[in-house]
């Protein structure tokens, strides 16, 4: 007789996924912007395309004090504002009606006891057998206590036949000693292969397609290589400023909070070898072996190879913006930067030599997230004798937005004369699937629910990454590295960083 | 909504006037083309049909459409051609995404060359997708199906199922491997499929699965087959045996158990199935979609348990709906010929 829902005979080529076991979310931070503007709209759409378990639940940990059916009402026009569908008020009902408040502290063990009874009636009640997700959606600040007292009231522990997870968001730490403390703290808590770090990068459309793209092609991988790769530029641009942010942003500026952890997971997916298989392991293997190829930045190769700005007044769009010291919240004298260019190596059989350019900025003129993939340029006999050919192939995914990859190849011109032009051959999502994107939080919660962590980072790469980030940090903090440099808004960022390429013989993007 | 299929023009000009129509189009407009789409019928008011269809499935599915509407049975032979373009904008303020459709009238002895009406006018690379509408032909043409990626047909519209049924294996033998066979009539039971299937994840129905003994079906009195699938994807799954019957049959299960089965043909319903009950011994899990909902509600009785309900996604009624979903479901579909094995005895005959 089958026991469990992967057993159901029925379940049968219905979807190519694995089905997600019946569970109860416990979101900690519940009252947060998180929670009503991304994690219910998310949890509502995967009730209306039935991707939801049979039985399924949410506990709403927080301090405030509150019924469960004024949070579901504020949670209702809060999906009401940002989901991706409209709501059905019958579906909404429904769902809402699993969805309950539960008023603790973080820090008193009280409230764990408590909410440990309200799981089990639930269990009773809706057949969710045991089976726990813990969101921690609060401060940073409060993970080790949350985790602290997780683990002490039992809750994390997972009973017979059921499971226990937790889904951390970002930032895991703020450098390699924090981000140690919180693992460790986790790791108390939860074993590696229940804990979900969730990098909402990886669960959009297009960073999943990198690897479609790479390891489904035959043409694309023979070429990604040394042997015909001149660099890489990975650029996430923003228009907007620091806005409501500045408390955080001070703290963290665009390193820490862009490169340590968007931007270097899309170099480990451009960059790393085809794993042995789609496992959550095998590919996460691979994306570590990049971190450990990637060439340190320590003392004066970060002076060589960094360039840090901020932004200053400018015109975005034709209006006048202040500069970053000027925004709400900023010190007069902040050294904080708002933009960051690097250069980097990765020390492989694959990418030795080929430079990655990476930036990230603020009031920057567009929006845009892209790898782009530029290759050698052709021998200087036939066409390109004399060095006619300013524009080699370019290979662009765009991340966001306007997901898609477009191909810039040369062409000749109509005519009596040989004249050649760049051309771009475009694939865009939304032109070819005219279907709806998921959010990237649905996939990822999907997942979390089926424990597949593919798309989740796991404690080592995470510390690769501040690894890395610290060394450059401590060249910054003891002068060894250049100060800050300013760009005015508008701009595509100090004229250092056009530098920085320019050793290469490479020029950045204009997107 | 477009109802003309557009330019007339000549069948040896349809290149050339299809590059003059996109050289002329404003600009802002992109041609974009996931498939190739054939749709094939021999209904006298098959282009007016389908081309307002084929503008609402290229809102989300880019194609090149070659619509056929043949006459076999005209005394003279004639081919007539059109063109059109079918343009939406898919997000606010971006550019205009438009499929091409290309129309053919075939009457008389011209029918007979779909083969190469066709093949002279699919985009290149892009795999063919062939809608055959209505009864399929007692002699297949291995010219066309060898080149058939996918095979769509409708099998609720056919007169003789049984012997339709007969054909479809024939095809689909001379297809290449790659061939793959899609029923619209199967396509309609995905969600509630799903919606049967998610009830049983519920542990007191999943733990009864092995005791059903009772099958109710309401369904419109025009998709007798689509009950009928239904219930072959069922007896296919649990290992069923056809015992006795027709219209109340009875089947065996593997413990030797016996499940009746109740059709219950509703005249009022626009939805094909309109639900399902299944009897557990002591339990009814049911299905059922209100009349207009977008939702079914799938419903676990049992004892000593607080009745559970849910709601998933039901498929809309819309012919375009259901072939945009079969559009976007790229993988064959394993279960389907085990499920009509299962219900072949109970096929309707004419």
């Amino acid at each position: 007789m089958p026991e469990t829902a992967s057993e159901n005979p029925l379940r049968y080529n219905l979807v190519n996924r694995p089905v997600p076991d019946p569970c109860i979310i416990v979101i900690f931070g519940a009252t947060g912007d998180l929670t009503r503007r991304k994690l219910i709209p998310a949890l509502y759409n995967l009730a209306a395309d039935g991707n939801l378990p049979s039985s399924f639940a949410v506990v709403c940990f927080a301090r405030r004090e509150k019924t469960s059916e004024t949070f579901r009402d504020e949670l209702g026009e809060a999906a009401r504002k940002y989901s991706r569908r409209p709501l059905n008020d019958e579906l909404w009902a429904r769902f809402a009606a699993n969805v309950f408040y539960h008023r603790g502290s973080f820090d008193q063990p009280a409230g764990y006891a408590s909410l440990s009874q309200e799981l089990d009636a639930i269990d009773r009640r809706l057949g969710t057998r045991g089976n726990r997700l813990y969101y921690l959606a609060s401060s940073p600040t409060e993970f080790d206590i949350i985790l602290e007292n997780l683990s002490a009231s039992g809750l994390s522990q997972a009973r017979p036949g059921a499971w226990s997870r937790l889904i951390v968001e970002k930032p895991f730490g703020t450098d390699l000693p924090s981000a140690h403390r919180l693992n460790n703290a986790v790791a108390s808590a939860f074993p590696e292969r229940d804990t979900f770090r969730i990098d909402h990068y990886l669960g959009k459309e297009t960073a999943q397609n990198i690897m479609v793209l790479r390891f489904a092609n035959t043409v694309f991988e023979a070429l990604w290589n040394r042997r015909y790769v001149d660099n890489v530029q990975i650029t996430a641009s923003e228009p907007l400023g620091v806005e409501s942010r500045a408390g955080y942003y001070e703290n963290s500026g665009a390193l820490r909070d862009m490169v340590q952890n968007h931007l270097l997971q899309l170099l480990c997916l451009t960059a790393m070898e085809p794993p042995i298989d789609l496992g959550a392991d095998a590919v996460r293997n691979e994306k570590v072996k990049v971190m450990q190829a990637l060439r340190p930045l320590t003392g004066a190769s970060v002076a060589e190879n960094v360039v840090r700005a901020q932004y200053t007044e400018g015109f975005i769009n034709g209006r006048e913006v202040p500069g970053y010291r000027q925004e709400p919240g900023v010190a007069p004298g902040s050294m904080t930067e708002t933009y960051v260019a690097l250069r980097l190596h990765i020390d492989n059989w694959r990418w030795a030599g080929v430079p990655f350019f990476m930036r990230v900025g603020k009031r920057l003129p567009k929006s845009g997230t892209e790898i782009a993939i530029q290759f050698r340029g052709t021998p200087p006999v036939l066409f390109n004798r004399e060095s006619k050919l300013q524009d080699p192939n370019v290979l662009v995914i765009r991340i966001q937005p306007d997901e898609g990859i477009s191909f810039r190849m040369a062409a000749k011109m109509p005519g009596a004369m040989l004249q050649l032009e760049p051309v771009k051959m475009d694939f865009h999502y939304g032109t070819s699937f005219g279907k709806a994107t998921p959010e990237a939080y649905e996939r990822l919660l999907l997942d979390a629910m089926s424990g597949d962590a593919t798309l989740f980072a796991r404690r080592d790469e995470v510390e690769h990454a501040w690894t890395f980030i610290d060394q450059i940090r401590e060249a910054w903090l003891d002068g060894t590295a250049p100060r800050l440099d300013f760009y005015p808004a508008g701009s595509w960022g100090p004229r250092q960083a056009d530098e920085l390429l320019s050793q290469d013989h490479a020029v950045w993007r204009r997107l | 909504m477009t109802v003309s299929p557009g330019l007339a023009v000549e069948v040896g000009d349809i290149d050339r006037q299809l590059g003059l129509l996109w050289e002329q189009s404003e600009a802002g407009k992109v041609r974009a083309s996931l498939v190739n789409l054939v749709i094939y019928s021999e209904a006298p008011e098959a282009i007016a049909a389908n081309t307002p269809l084929l503008s609402e499935i290229a809102a989300d599915h880019a194609f090149r459409a070659v619509l056929v509407q043949a006459h076999p049975e005209a005394k003279k032979s004639a081919v007539h051609a059109w063109i059109t373009a079918h343009c939406h904008l898919r997000e606010t303020g971006k550019k205009e995404i438009c499929s091409e459709q290309i129309t053919f009238q075939l009457d008389g002895p011209a029918a007979g060359r779909l083969p190469s009406i066709v093949f002279s006018h699919l985009d290149t690379d892009l795999p063919l997708y062939l809608w055959w509408q209505g009864d399929l032909h007692a002699d297949p043409d291995p010219q066309l199906w060898r080149w058939v990626d996918r095979l769509i047909v409708d099998s609720n519209s056919w007169s003789d199922p049984a012997a339709q049924f007969r054909i479809l294996r024939e095809i689909q033998s001379l297809g290449r491997t790659r061939s793959a066979l899609a029923d619209l009539t199967w396509t309609r039971l995905f969600h509630l499929r799903y919606a049967v299937a998610q009830i049983f994840d519920l542990p007191a129905a999943l733990e009864r699965i092995d005791r059903i003994d009772r099958v109710d079906i309401v369904h419109a009195s025009d998709h007798r087959l689509t009950a009928l699938q239904l219930l072959g994807w069922l007896a296919s799954r649990l290992g069923w045996s056809l015992d006795h019957g027709n219209h109340e049959p009875i089947f065996r299960r593997r413990d030797g158990g016996s499940v009746t089965v109740r059709f219950d043909a509703n005249q009022e319903t626009k939805a094909c199935v309109t639900s399902i009950e299944i009897g557990l011994g002591d339990a009814i899990a049911s299905v059922r979609r209100e009349t207009g909902g977008d939702y079914y509600l799938g419903t676990l009785t049992a004892p000593n348990q607080i009745p559970v309900t849910q709601m998933l996604p039901a498929e809309r009624v819309q012919t375009s709906d259901i072939l945009l979903s079969e559009l976007s479901r790229i993988s064959r579909h394993p279960l389907f010929w085990p499920a009509i094995r299962a219900i072949e005895p109970l096929l309707p005959r004419p």
